[in-house]
């Protein structure tokens, strides 16, 4: 108990700028010890990459392996702010509806061709098609290829926020060769420009990498820099090994057969504290644990109803047990300390507050008679059903009825497209507070994703974010957004829930990021 | 002793044979059945499984379901007997309530497949014409990998303690009918199944008198195996995340909770598996014993 | 004549299946969208998805499609894993096969060995202990079983690998250590059940009369299990790893996933919660065959244990 509220405080104490501290403080241990090149690392992560076609799935599982084999025109850095990667740089035009591209000069592909202008084109054509984010290219009108090495977007209207969104790593819109342009998601050649190259694929078994020997460095950088960068592959080998059970996946670290771990259960780093053998490092700024109601069904369709199920809840419990203690409590709808931080504006009266009288007497407002309320969560990502098992708790103990309704992901995922059926669903959303608020915000406007039925004062506000010019303007905006999110309680923020990762000490530059990266790390 | 005499004569002194051999075990079956030891202790068990499930709410010293972030992951100790799991929940309590969920499951699925299989089975063995067309249904069914129609069920269903019973009774009674067929078979070829056609026996009376409590000691082996499998199945199928849904216990899904923190926090995994290996074996006795018993051939070995 | 037909009726089996398996796909929410699409995907994305897998369709127009494409020995292409569904599964069916294999004759062996012990020490102190050993192999949930013999072993001794598989064909002895672990884990369940069966069936055969009469004689002990009981004894017995072979390929299932054994059935039971609809059909029917073939065998096996059977047919 005592360790769990350590580990929460020191969090809260560090949450801000800790991945800044983070970054320098393994930037100098890796300058002072030599590299070795060759060998082999072995990353466990508990399930397949659903695709190795990086830019048709927006899986994490996929980006793990994907980021080491294909790279795209800009990309986030370390910071979240667009760099260019295969780009030499972009041009955009004042009244902002021509971006245009130059391109690195004998970038290689694993083929052997070389990058072109058309490339980029065939993928970006491609991207439209199976990309599953492609409708971040809806504000592309038509792609011109000016020479090899020169390609201009043409937009149809102005969109400030384009860069950020085409940098997004959810679904890379990466750059492969012409060649695959005709093939359908999921039947490319897997052919990339990245360090690594994929050399083998065994479903539920393995993914091997092997290094790209005639791998195009950037060397506009010092080193590696967030998805971007000077990249330089040490290890010969890179697999990436599916072990589905946690205890397995540590037992195998353990036994030193595997030298990353993509997810450390908590409960296993803390027995291993203290080992040699054994490194585990804390990425505190990995999700937003969330829970969506539904607006348009039967008793969450009142949203007196909705607003006890807010007051009613207690976030360090949920949040505290899901995790395994491994989060800080938030109610703002970004990362404390990051530009859009607006504070508790509007959670100081509602979030974690845990107040049974006042739920009961909202309950009664609402006339609840004790009908059922449905709760959605999925068998397949333990933090949604942990979520779901404590809300449950909690809310029959202000007198709801509530039934869990536990389903595999697929189906989790097509209940809660459904109009109705369901009041409310747990979700930890990791790439969107990522990506910051305009992403955040997407989510919750617009036709679905989260809301079944949209609230207009956010669709509003939505549009007064995309447009902002400035960053205060936008501030601004964002202030009145999570306002509004304690106003409409559509979805409930629980808490900022953290990762921890783990490698066998003699493996060194190893850097928790949003994927592992197998480049830039070396066996001591 | 009751089949050779059945061998060496015919006609009347069979009949006459059998009315006293039936009269003397319905005498002595309960006398003989709680002198058995091995029946004696697995019905112990079992008596004892049974009473804490249905008394369980009196029993349980927690509410199974209480969440408390104070108390997460306690070791066993005198407040928390079989310590607490990632919620906080007394594992005690979980584990007292949820025999009740893995007792229900595991007899209904027992209860289902018995009747189906003898049914089918009988059917198979008995009717020629029907045997080729039951068998080939069966063995469609068989085919089907039963973890795999329990997945593909809940994913269907969505899981519950209806799908796993559902699932579990239309994996066990293919082979339960098959284990029942192989009997009968080989009963049915007996001199003194035949003997009993040849004085004239009808079919229903040669078949419950004669080839059903005959082929009864495959089935009964079978029958604690499928209890046995059920209870054991159940736990698989929370392991695969398609058994019943929380936050109600089961033996099964406790520890299924419990198998990522098992170097952790072994208690939460081990106590349920204990409870579990206890109880089959109990079942397991309580049927041996009564195979022993009520098998007549066994009977001179006593 | 006997194996002809029975190879035949094997087709209204393998129909039954695939029509199951239709049914169930029918009936299970949600599609391959999901996975790709993810939870922000807008309904435009999710129907394109659909619309290139070509899951807009009417179930009964894919059935059609897909028994059409069977007819002409083609399985299809899966959904996720960039190879054909048949590729997909025959790289997988030897781990599973291998696995199942060893389990059964590990489970043979031993299971047949310790009944027999037992019925012919019957009411021993053999007897018990085999049959309380033989228990505790049917009392104790294998995946757990398999979770302790991996921390034994894998952590704490570190003798075996903890999981993951090497090709037979790649490195034998790295073969046989990633196999040992399953393989043990597998087979102590189902070594109780044929343990069990093979005393009862001893016991009910040592009772007859052709054996008292054998033993009346003065033949020893050996002579009597070895040439009268035990064929006498394999009719249940062979029935029992019949089934038990059924078992095995379900218990590999969780046997996989506990020690990473890229096997067919992990296969299904991933796409069944990646709703790889094609990999799920193609594998069901290929396991299915493979279970047919078994039971095949089995009853080959009965006919010549027990010529009754056979005429019975």
């Amino acid at each position: 108990m005592s360790e769990y509220r350590k580990r929460t405080s020191a969090l809260r104490a560090l949450a801000m700028g800790s991945l800044v501290a983070l970054t320098a403080a393994f930037a100098t241990s890796g300058a002072a010890l030599a590299q070795t090149m060759g060998g082999t690392v072995t990353v466990v992560h508990n399930s397949n990459p659903p695709s190795l076609d990086a830019m048709a799935t927006s899986s994490g599982q996929s980006r793990n392996v994907n980021m080491n084999v294909y790279e795209t025109l800009y990309g986030f850095d370390e910071n979240i702010v667009p760099m260019p990667i295969l780009a030499e740089g972009v041009d955009i035009s004042p009244d902002g509806l021509k971006y245009t591209f130059t391109l690195r000069k004998g970038v290689k592909f694993h083929n052997g061709d070389v990058m072109k202008a058309s490339d980029v084109k065939a993928s970006m054509e491609r991207y439209r098609k199976v990309g599953a984010t492609g409708n971040l290219l809806n504000a592309v009108e038509s792609f011109e290829i000016v020479d090899d090495y020169t390609i201009i977007f043409h937009m149809k209207a102005k969109t400030p926020t384009f860069l950020e969104s085409f940098s997004s790593p959810r679904a890379p819109a990466v750059i492969i060769p012409e060649e695959d342009f005709a093939a359908e998601a999921g039947k490319t050649s897997l052919v990339g420009t990245g360090p690594y190259k994929i050399t083998e694929y065994v479903p539920d078994s393995h993914v091997t990498l092997e290094k790209f020997a005639d791998y195009t460095q950037d060397t506009r950088y010092s080193g590696p820099d967030g998805f971007g960068g000077k990249k330089t592959a040490y290890f010969d080998k890179a697999i990436f090994r599916v072990i589905v059970e946690p205890g397995a996946q540590v037992a195998a670290l353990e036994a030193g057969e595997v030298d990353i771990l993509d997810v450390m259960p908590p409960s296993a780093a803390r027995r291993l504290e203290g080992s040699k053998d054994i490194e585990v490092q804390e990425n505190k700024l990995w999700a937003f644990s969330t829970f969506i109601l539904n607006a348009n069904d039967g008793l969450t369709s009142n949203v007196k109803f909705r607003e006890a199920v807010q007051v009613a809840l207690n976030m360090e419990e949920v949040v505290g047990i899901a995790t395994e203690g491994l989060f800080t409590l938030n109610g703002g709808w970004v990362y404390p300390g990051t530009t859009y931080d607006a504070g508790d504006i509007g959670a100081a009266d509602y979030y974690n507050k845990h107040d049974v009288e006042k739920a009961k007497a909202l309950l009664k407002e609402a006339g609840y008679n004790n009908e059922p309320f449905s709760l959605l969560t999925d068998n397949s990502i333990p933090v949604h059903n942990k979520t779901a098992v404590v809300i449950a708790e909690q809310l029959k103990a202000v007198g709801i009825n509530v039934v869990i309704n536990q389903v595999d992901w697929p189906s989790a995922l097509n209940l809660r497209m459904q109009d109705t059926g369901w009041n409310g669903w747990t979700l930890s959303m990791g790439i969107e507070p990522y990506l910051g608020p305009a992403a955040i915000t997407a989510t919750l406007a617009g036709t679905r994703p989260h809301f079944v039925k949209p609230d207009p004062v956010l669709e509003e506000l939505y549009k007064e974010l995309t447009a902002g010019e400035t960053v205060e303007a936008r501030k601004a905006t964002f202030a009145k957004i999570q306002k509004q999110l304690y106003t409409y309680f559509g979805i409930i923020k629980l808490g900022d829930i953290g990762l921890l990762q783990a490698t066998r000490s003699n493996i060194e530059g190893f850097k928790t990021f949003r994927f592992p990266r197998v480049y830039d790390i070396w066996r001591q | 002793m009751s089949v050779e005499a059945i061998q060496d004569d015919t006609g009347g002194s069979l009949r006459a044979e059998m009315a006293r051999a039936r009269r003397r075990r319905t005498t002595q079956f309960v006398v003989r059945l709680l002198r058995h030891p091995s029946f004696a202790i697995g019905a112990a068990i079992l008596l004892v499984f049974v009473v804490v499930a249905v008394f369980a709410p009196l029993i349980a010293p927690y509410d199974p379901n209480k969440n408390s972030y104070r108390f997460v992951l306690y070791p066993p100790s005198a407040e928390f007997l079989f310590g607490t799991d990632s919620f906080g929940r007394d594992i005690l309590s979980r584990v007292i309530y949820g025999a009740r969920v893995s007792l229900y499951i595991a007899v209904a699925v027992v209860v289902l497949t018995g009747i189906f299989g003898v049914i089918l089975g009988t059917l198979a063995s008995y009717v020629r014409w029907l045997d080729a067309f039951v068998m080939r249904g069966l063995d469609g069914l068989m085919a089907f990998p039963g973890v795999l129609l329990a997945i593909a069920l809940a994913a269907a269903l969505g899981p519950s303690a209806t799908t796993a019973i559902v699932a579990l009774s239309v994996t066990f009674t293919p082979r339960t009918a098959r284990v029942v067929r192989a009997g009968v078979l080989v009963v049915q070829g007996m001199q003194y199944v035949e003997a009993a056609h040849a004085v004239g026996a009808s079919h229903l009376r040669i078949i419950f008198r004669y080839i059903l409590a005959n082929a009864l000691s495959p089935l009964i082996v079978q029958l604690t195996y499928v209890f046995a499998v059920s209870i054991i199945a159940e736990a698989i199928l929370s392991f695969l995340g398609v058994g019943p849904p929380p936050p109600a216990p089961s033996l099964g899904n406790i520890i299924a909770e419990g198998r990522n923190t098992i170097q952790e926090a072994w208690w939460i995994a081990v106590f349920p598996g204990l409870v579990i290996a206890v109880v089959v074996l109990g079942l397991n006795l309580m049927g041996d014993g009564l195979r022993d018993i009520i098998d007549p051939r066994q009977r001179n070995e006593r | 004549m006997f194996v002809a037909r029975r190879l035949l009726s094997a087709i209204p089996v393998l129909a039954v299946v695939s029509v199951i398996t239709f049914l169930l796909m029918w009936l299970i929410p949600g599609d391959i969208s999901a996975e790709l699409g993810g939870t922000e995907a807008t309904p435009e994305i999710l129907e394109r998805i659909r619309e290139q897998f070509g899951l807009n369709k009417p179930i009964l127009e894919r059935a059609a499609q897909w028994y059409g494409a069977l007819f002409q020995g083609d399985l299809g292409h899966s959904y996720l894993l960039n190879r054909s569904v048949a590729d997909a599964v025959f790289e997988r069916l030897p781990v599973t096969l291998s696995l199942a294999a060893l389990g059964l004759v590990l489970a043979s062996v031993f299971g047949v060995l310790l009944g027999i012990l037992a019925a012919v020490r019957h009411n021993s102190w053999v007897d018990q202990s085999s049959m309380v050993g033989a228990l505790i192999g049917l009392s104790i949930p294998d995946f757990w079983f398999g979770l302790v013999l991996i921390i034994v072993f894998g952590v704490l001794l570190g003798w075996l690998p903890t999981g993951g598989y090497v090709p037979i064909t790649e490195d034998f002895l790295g073969w046989v250590r990633s196999m040992t672990l399953p393989a043990l884990t597998l087979a102590f369940t189902q070594m109780g059940v044929i343990a069990r069966m093979t005393r009862s069936s001893m016991l009910d055969v040592l009772d007859q009369d052709f054996i008292r009469t054998a033993r009346a004689k003065g033949m020893s002990a050996y002579t009597v299990v070895f040439k009268h009981a035990l064929r006498n004894a394999l009719v249940p017995i062979v029935t029992v790893m019949g089934l038990t072979a059924g078992v095995l390929l379900s218990g590999a299932v969780v046997i996989e996933s506990v020690f990473s054994l890229p096997g067919v059935g992990r296969l299904i039971v991933g796409s069944i919660q990646r709703r790889d609809f094609p990999i799920i059909q193609g594998g069901l029917l290929v396991t299915a065959c493979v279970f047919v073939f078994v039971n095949l065998v089995v009853d080959i096996l009965y006919g010549w244990l027990d010529p009754r059977v056979r005429n019975e047919r």
